[in-house]
């Protein structure tokens, strides 16, 4: 005999706000786990997609002692080591120490620009230019102006930053001695090609900072956080991060060399359990709304017990019974899964834009997505078993005396 | 006559899977709310204005933590011989100590590295604090010697934290002698002989001078009675002793430091963390709290659906629409108040457990625990209680709107 699944379908519209109500339950559930999840997979992407032959040397002792500015000659000497630029943190806010608070370095250009060329893509350059002929114009440029900075796109745009304006900055870690704030000069816009570097980050000349610094226009420690280093092709990373290391055993600054992804794994596991914290919250969510789902379901396999008795005594197996309520609780169930997951998928706009300091490369994956769309019809299969069981086990007679 | 409370509790029993259920959805809810709040806590104790309103920190100006800050030993030396509001004690010496301050990698007990604060301190930092650090194992540092003291939280997360361990700094070992409790924050901390930190790291400078202070010295020297008078005419808040006294340090050209109570300076220190935590606490039960509150509608729905006939009848011996509605809503509202209960037991193990997290305003490792308040448990409770009556709204109106020849028929 044929399965009546159309019944399934009367019945869902038959309660139709009930299984509405169901069905947003299931959507808010499907986005905070696709929200807390990318969270989380937005971090390790950091780390992912690092680059495995570029270096990072820094300070031994502590992430805020900044290395003699003549340790770029003696690692640049190191066999093995292509392009060294300086790395310097900055610390500075445009206007409001919390909502004008973003990143930005001072790097030597000419490595810096040859180091990144697979990481940023330059769109916007000093006379209008566009890619590809952007990079070439900013470079130049940069060289060029002294006060110059590269600035992300997401940056430009929070802002409302163009090219060739000027732009104020206070800094607190370098505070200029006539108490004014620093100029920088927009000099060109990059997009970030890979997940390693964000679009929120401005970078400028080191020697800037260098020269300020030495004729007395500002205070601070004059060095530099970090030296970023390119390995030459045909050599071990492994092999030159002991040589590095080894050169600075006897100080004046013992130096902690990792790989670029082992660098933005340290400041990911600064983060503390917040990574467990946040999936822990996602599995809570997904269990409380599973009981809710159940529980409709249950409601929704109570009030059929006599029609299933008239199907029943009708003929039609128990297996058909059972498999239309799990139809129609899967089908509620996979449709919250895709209310969530649109959800999650406009949220991440907002979550880009109003947190672009913790999480500028917040994004919901394909995967992330495919998970919190499985979850939806997992919940939906076990929550229709329950009244399932129930309903093949009433026998006809009593199921059509059933009230319901 | 009111339907009475024992109608809708013993419908709750009658229906006992399905007030579970919903019960728990809104458990998660307060549960979570519970917890990040906790944390947001527990963090805040570290920094909650405790000790004597005397207690100051000299920075320099426009640092907002100690780490940005920088004091030249000769601004010091000044600060400590002419500065007048610095207490003295009875053989004349300031009532002052030079700190250092940095934070430093430490490797986590469970992987990973973090930045704790390694604070250099002189025999003075032990008698300004309120109440005083005390020593709970091990012995204390000697002064001039390559030895440091750790906070006890640190021993159970922080590798190299044990009493006879060593810690090396850039080129130095220093030795663990002993561990010590503060309160708030200072007990997560390293502390060695300022000296000897200073040495070490090679960093010429120091971070901040805390010092005992009498603020109205000040009058003496500055009218200030007649300024604020001026400024009240201005529409200005008036100045206090300590805010005359910064503006004077801040334009000494010797001494262009800034001076902050170490109240005000405490509070400063969980904007970031503190905002973050709440955030994502607000947005989790608010969506947590959407989910539950559609599930405690399908639950009430059911409920009322299925006791149509019921409604009927008590509409037909003379219960009010009002009364009904009102049964509902407690019906709905006391597996409200089941789900608080619920979620409270959730959360109520998770009190008093220790854990640490990045403070994002200096940047360091902070120790501390999940503290949940009688303030936080009510609000929980007030939430879920709310969760449930406005999920019960709607299905207890669609309950008292049944007309009762038409419910009586229902089967």
């Amino acid at each position: 005999m044929k399965v009546p699944w159309g019944l399934a379908l009367r019945h869902i519209f038959e309660h139709w706000f009930r299984n509405l109500l169901t069905v947003l339950a299931v959507g808010v559930a499907v986005f905070l786990f696709c929200f807390l999840v990318s969270l989380i997979v937005t971090l390790d992407d950091q780390v992912e997609e690092a680059s495995q032959d570029r270096v990072i040397v820094q300070s031994a002792v502590s992430l805020f002692v900044t290395l003699p500015l003549d340790y770029l000659a003696k690692i640049a000497a190191v066999p093995g080591v292509g392009d060294v630029t300086k790395w310097q943190w900055f610390g500075a806010y445009f206007q409001n120490q919390s909502e004008g608070f973003f990143a930005q370095f001072g790097v030597d250009p000419d490595p810096f620009f040859r180091m990144y060329e697979r990481d940023i893509r330059i769109i916007e350059g000093p006379n209008g230019e566009t890619a590809p002929a952007a990079r070439e114009a900013v470079h130049l440029a940069m060289l060029e102006e002294k006060r110059g900075a590269l600035i992300g796109q997401a940056l430009a745009k929070k802002f409302g930053w163009k090219v060739g304006e000027a732009i104020p900055l206070t800094c607190t870690l370098f505070p200029r001695t006539d108490g004014g704030a620093w100029d920088f000069v927009v000099l060109g816009i990059y997009e970030k090609q890979r997940a390693n570097v964000d679009d929120s980050t401005l970078f400028f000349r080191f020697d800037y900072l260098e020269d300020t610094l030495r004729n007395g226009g500002a205070t601070g420690p004059l060095g530099s956080g970090t030296f970023f280093v390119q390995v030459a092709p045909d050599h071990e990373t492994a092999e030159v991060i002991e040589t590095i290391d080894a050169l600075f055993t006897n100080g004046p600054q013992r130096t902690k060399t990792s790989t670029e992804a082992a660098f933005q794994a340290s400041f990911v596991s600064m983060l503390g359990n917040l990574p467990l914290f946040l999936g822990t919250i996602g599995g809570a969510v997904v269990f409380a709304v599973f009981f809710s789902v159940v529980n409709t379901m249950m409601i929704s396999g109570r009030q059929r017990i006599r029609e299933s008795g008239i199907l029943k005594a009708l003929g039609f197996p128990n297996l058909t019974l059972g498999a239309l309520i799990v139809y129609e609780s899967v089908l509620l169930s996979s449709l919250g899964g895709l209310v969530g997951i649109g959800l999650a998928f406009g949220a991440a706009r907002g979550v880009r834009q109003k947190m672009a300091n913790f999480f500028p490369n917040f994004a919901v994956g394909p995967e992330t997505m495919a998970i919190g769309f499985g979850i939806a019809a997992g919940i939906g299969v076990i929550a229709g078993v329950t009244p399932m069981v129930h309903l093949m086990r009433t026998k006809p007679t009593d199921a059509m005396r059933s009230e319901g | 006559m009111a339907l009475p409370l024992g109608y809708s509790l013993r419908n709750l029993r009658v229906r006992r899977t399905s007030t579970l259920f919903t019960a728990l959805g809104i458990a998660m809810t307060v549960a979570v709310f519970c917890g990040v709040f906790s944390l947001k806590n527990g963090f805040e104790q570290l920094y909650r204005p405790r000790g004597s309103e005397d207690l100051v920190i000299y920075l320099r100006p426009g640092a907002t933590s100690e780490g940005e800050s920088g004091i030249t030993r000769e601004q010091a030396n000044i600060l400590l011989k002419e500065r007048p509001e610095i207490l003295r004690d009875d053989a004349g010496e300031p009532l002052a100590a030079l700190e250092s301050y940095l934070a430093v990698y430490m490797q986590k007990l469970d992987g990973g590295l973090t930045n704790v604060p390694l604070r250099g301190v002189q025999r003075r930092s032990f008698e300004v604090l309120e109440p005083p650090p005390r020593i709970v194992e091990g012995r204390m540092l000697q002064w001039g010697a390559d030895e440091v003291i750790v906070g006890r939280p640190l021993t159970g997360r922080m590798r190299g934290c044990l009493v006879g361990e060593t810690l090396t700094l850039n080129l130095t070992p220093f030795r663990v002698v002993g561990v010590f409790e503060a309160e708030g924050a200072y007990g997560g901390e390293i502390w060695g002989d300022v000296e000897r930190m200073m040495e070490a790291l090679e960093r010429p400078v120091f971070q901040r001078v805390i010092a005992r202070v009498d603020p109205s010295v000040v009058l003496q020297l500055v009218d200030i009675a007649t300024i604020n008078a001026a400024r009240e005419r201005l529409g200005e808040d008036p100045l206090t002793p300590l805010q005359v006294l910064d503006a004077q340090l801040r334009e000494d050209a010797r001494t262009p430091l800034q001076i902050i109570s170490e109240r005000e300076y405490l509070a400063k220190q969980t904007t970031f963390l503190s905002a973050g935590l709440a955030g994502l606490a607000v947005f989790l039960t608010a969506i947590m709290g959407i989910a539950a509150i559609l599930g405690a509608m399908n639950t009430m729905l059911a409920a009322v659906s299925a006791r149509t006939h019921e409604v009927g009848v008590l509409k037909a011996i003379g219960y009010e629409p009002g009364q009904i509605f009102g049964a509902f809503l407690v019906e709905s509202a006391l597996i409200g108040a089941v789900g608080g209960a619920l979620g409270l037991l959730i959360v109520a193990p998770f009190h008093g457990v220790e854990t640490g997290a990045t403070n994002w305003n200096t940047f360091t490792d902070v120790s501390f625990s999940f503290t949940l308040s009688p303030a936080i448990a009510a609000m929980a409770f007030g939430i879920a209680f709310l969760l449930g009556m406005v999920g019960g709204a709607l299905p207890a109106l669609r309950a008292a709107r049944l007309k009762p020849v038409d419910a009586l028929r229902m089967q």
